[in-house]
């Protein structure tokens, strides 16, 4: 441990960026939730030691019982279920579960509101909107998860400075006095030499600047540094397209360049293409290896992270268990069938999802596909229909207009 | 049945043709209209409606066994074989030619709308109905006989039609309408009739199929209707067939009496909900919470027992999560008190009581929501929705129905029924409010002088 924290802080202080990630953090209740502190302060998302497993399902208890004392919604759940208490890893799919869309409806947080230091709006498909409180080591604890899994794949590159193009929303140049710089956060894990936002800020909005985009990617394939391009997959596909319309020949850029996604389809579902279709555009276009095509995978309320491994597999972490459900009967399924997914993880204080049932289908593959030794899950999008397929009106359409 | 070996995605007035020729011809629809000579007789559309539903009464016949394989053609439409039959019947039904005339006399005044008449208010002006011109039908993918419906009202009133399937589709709307042109001896049918095969991505083709169009009837979504109107050009009448919700609505007077909600559950399970008349929501005349999940047991007791009358429709796996989110975070929201949660134990039919009024729709399936809605409140809880709602049915006694009819189509219903019949259409009945005909048609006037020179 002691070594990896001396890595973590030299990794730092090479990139400044990484200092936040890097911090200690201790848990809201130390006495309570000890092993939640030991097992989130295991760095090596994908080395679990032998201890794991009976570390896991001990911090499961205690975050299990820390959201029954807190959440009267989460403890009639719980006792409803016959108030399981887990003592070994295959009694987990024991403990109740919340669908996430009841988040995206009710505020259910288990910390005071004086304990909360990031507040984050989910919002469902439909519409719905709810705004979730963080405590700092909810919040601190999955941003820590975040610079490991990164790290462990090799997506850290402290010395090179790379140009950006962050296909994500521009910070309001007037609110972003004090903050360290107005970037995204895509943009913490290698040093910036310059970066252009494809959705930039008008002031009132924001608007997609595809010719700004495809006229920054020109400028930087005549330079000399990687380029890293991140955010939301719809605009780097639009951007991709629009250089394909206007002609432009395939780009090349210097080796380590990255293409990292995440945040899904969300608002262009009506557009969106498989993975192997989107990568395909752009390493075509970009010429940026397959195997540095990257895209993330969580969700407001279950902020852990998982990253692609150059596989594009989604691992489990040391830090989480995934358990996929049949979507009618909801009884978990053995490897290779596809179901909702499910995610357990103690790391949550802030709100009880650390049980909780996700609105997208996957499916769960054993471990021994690739070089990252854990099981791992893809994700087969949304589960559940926007539209019904007829003329009458479906649930998603209505929840924007009520 | 030798032309069958032919058939493509493609039917260009009596021709198969290829992806290709289809392709070049688009720019040609605008020509087809202006080069016909003479005009459509209804008597003519009648008559080949007439021999397409005599086809389709004989379910063992060669023509009966060629449509219903592409409706269950596994790689497209993939209807269950008797839904397919079911739909093969309800469109033998709507083409028999005395319930289309019942429509023509109901929505254009008489089975002869070529016709004219002396205009009401005026000594020396005659009217007549004139067909709008060249009419564009983008049909959905979720109904299959909606192409060759929509195709046969806008024959019915003299139009030159143009109908897009989806991408999704078998080619079932292209070879029923094939045959209804191949029954019309004079050619005139098949001269007026275009059906062509294409996602709605393609919008260059979806450009040039709306270029020349003088009016385009749309089914679908809200998205779909918006996808369209930017390709119509200015001055075309779009005619859209959006989405809809009905409910059903227990006045305080009528009580939960079985007969009444078994009616409804059948309403409930007829076509696994999958149709704008289906109840999604059944609203009770109370504030009372122990009287709505005393309704919503009720209604449980009834589902149970008309459920094995039915057939069962399996929903894919999509719409099947799409049933276990909802009626998931019904269960759950019972712990906050606010829902009651009663399911079969197959899953074939949910009943999620919710003490919230706000309309919602349901995921469908056997999914009925039970909700409080007192008579006061009725226009004001059901406004947002107002442009969405269509049926109500209805149960309450005595001279409470007026009023309450009353109060559901200031709210913006458009259909009150009975429980147990918000399925069950009747000839010529409105469509959303409108009288589809009317829609695919030109009221034009001229001085009774001229009458002579009309065509009929």
């Amino acid at each position: 441990m002691t070594t990896a924290i001396s890595a973590d802080a030299d990794l730092a202080r090479r990139l400044p960026t990484l200092a936040k990630y890097f911090r200690p953090i201790t848990v809201p209740a130390p006495l309570e939730l000890p092993h939640v502190q030991e097992l989130c302060d295991r760095d090596d998302p994908f080395r679990p030691g032998e201890d794991t497993d009976s570390l896991f399902v001990a911090a499961m208890r205690e975050i299990n019982a820390w959201h029954v004392a807190r959440s009267p919604l989460y403890r009639a759940a719980w006792e409803k279920a016959g108030s399981p208490v887990p003592r070994r890893t295959r009694e987990l799919d024991a403990l109740p579960y919340l669908h996430v869309n009841l988040f995206k409806r009710h505020a259910l947080g288990s910390v005071p509101d004086a304990d909360v230091a990031l507040r984050l709006t989910s919002s469902g498909t439909g519409g719905e909107r709810t705004e979730i409180g963080f405590d700092a080591w909810s919040i601190g604890s999955a941003q820590r998860m975040d610079a490991w899994t990164l790290k462990a794949l090799g997506l850290i590159d402290p010395d090179r400075p790379a140009n950006y193009l962050v296909c994500g929303y521009e910070p309001d140049p007037r609110l972003t006095v004090g903050a360290a710089h107005g970037l995204n956060e895509l943009c913490d894990f290698a040093p910036v030499a310059s970066a252009v936002h494809a959705l930039r800020n008008t002031g009132g909005g924001h608007e997609f600047n595809p010719m700004g985009s495809v006229d920054a990617l020109l400028d930087y394939a005549a330079r000399d540094e990687p380029v890293r391009v991140v955010g939301f997959p719809a605009f780097v596909y639009a951007v991709v397209e629009r250089m394909r319309q206007m002609g432009v020949p395939p780009l090349r850029f210097p080796e380590g360049s990255l293409v990292l996604t995440g945040g899904g389809w969300k608002g262009h579902a009506d557009r969106a293409i498989t993975k192997p279709a989107f990568r395909e555009a752009v390493r075509s276009g970009l010429g940026i290896p397959d195997d540095r095509i990257r895209d993330c995978y969580g969700s407001v309320e279950h902020c852990l992270p998982y990253i692609e491994c150059a596989d594009h597999h989604f691992h489990v972490p040391v830090w989480s268990r995934v358990v996929v459900r049949d979507v009618r009967t909801l009884e978990p399924l053995p490897y290779g069938n596809p179901g909702y997914l499910q995610f357990i993880s103690p790391y949550i204080t802030a709100l009880p999802a650390h049980s909780i049932l996700m609105a997208d289908l996957g499916t769960l593959h054993p471990p021994g596909a690739c070089e990252v030794d854990t099981p791992w899950f893809d994700v087969h999008g949304r589960a559940g229909v926007r539209r019904n397929r007829n003329c009458a009106v479906a649930a998603a359409e209505l929840l924007g207009k009520r | 049945m030798t032309l069958l070996k032919h058939v493509t995605p493609y039917y260009w007035r009596g021709e198969w043709v290829d992806e290709e020729s289809a392709g070049r011809r688009l720019d040609d629809i605008g020509l087809i209209l202006p080069g016909l000579r003479e005009p459509l007789v209804v008597d003519d559309v009648l008559a080949a409606c007439r021999h397409l539903a005599s086809q389709l009464d004989d379910t063992t016949g060669s023509t009966y066994a060629g449509l219903r394989d592409e409706l269950t053609d596994p790689s497209t439409t993939a209807l269950p074989a008797k839904d397919a039959d079911a739909l093969l019947a309800g469109l033998a039904k709507a083409l028999d030619p005395r319930s289309l005339a019942a429509q023509l006399t109901a929505e254009l005044g008489s089975a002869a709308p070529g016709v004219p008449v002396p205009a009401p208010f005026a000594n020396e002006a005659v009217e007549v109905w004139q067909p709008v011109g060249t009419l564009v039908h983008i049909s959905p993918a979720n109904v299959a006989t909606a192409g060759v419906l929509s195709a046969v009202e806008g024959l019915l009133a003299g139009n030159t039609n143009i109908v897009k399937t989806s991408g999704t589709d078998g080619l079932f709307t292209q070879r029923a309408l094939a045959l209804l042109a191949d029954a019309d001896p004079t050619g005139r049918i098949r001269d007026r009739l275009v059906v062509l095969r294409f996602s709605s991505s393609n919008t260059d083709w979806l450009r040039r199929l709306c270029r020349s169009a003088d009016a385009v009837a749309v089914w679908g979504s809200e998205e779909a209707v918006a996808g369209i109107a930017q390709h119509a050009p200015s001055g075309c009448r779009v005619v859209a067939w959006g989405p809809k919700i009905s409910f059903a609505y227990l006045d305080r007077t009528a009580s939960a009496e079985p007969a009444g909600l078994r009616g409804l559950a059948r309403d409930i399970l007829r076509n696994a909900q999958r149709t704008c008349t289906s109840p999604q929501v059944l609203y009770v005349d109370t504030t009372d919470h122990d009287r709505l999940f005393g309704v919503a047991d009720a209604l449980a007791t009834a589902l149970a027992d008309e459920a094995p009358g039915l057939p069962v429709i399996a929903p894919t796996a999509a719409e099947q999560a799409e049933v276990t989110n909802v009626v998931e975070v019904a269960r759950l929201e019972e712990h906050l008190g606010l829902t009651r949660t009663r399911s079969a134990s197959d899953g074939r039919w949910h009943v999620l009581a919710d003490t919230r009024p706000g309309l919602c729709a349901s995921p469908l399936f056997g999914t009925i929501w039970v909700k409080p809605l007192p008579r006061e409140d009725i226009v004001r809880v059901l406004h947002p929705m107002r442009r969405y709602l269509q049926t109500v049915g209805l149960a309450a006694t005595g001279d409470g129905d007026v009023a309450l009819s009353g109060e559901f189509f200031r709210a913006g219903a458009l259909r009150i029924t009975p429980l147990g019949q918000m399925l069950d259409t009747y000839a010529g009945e409105p469509h959303d409010g409108h009288l589809a005909l009317q829609r695919y048609s030109r009221r034009v006037s001229m001085p009774a002088a001229f009458h002579e020179g009309v065509s009929a």
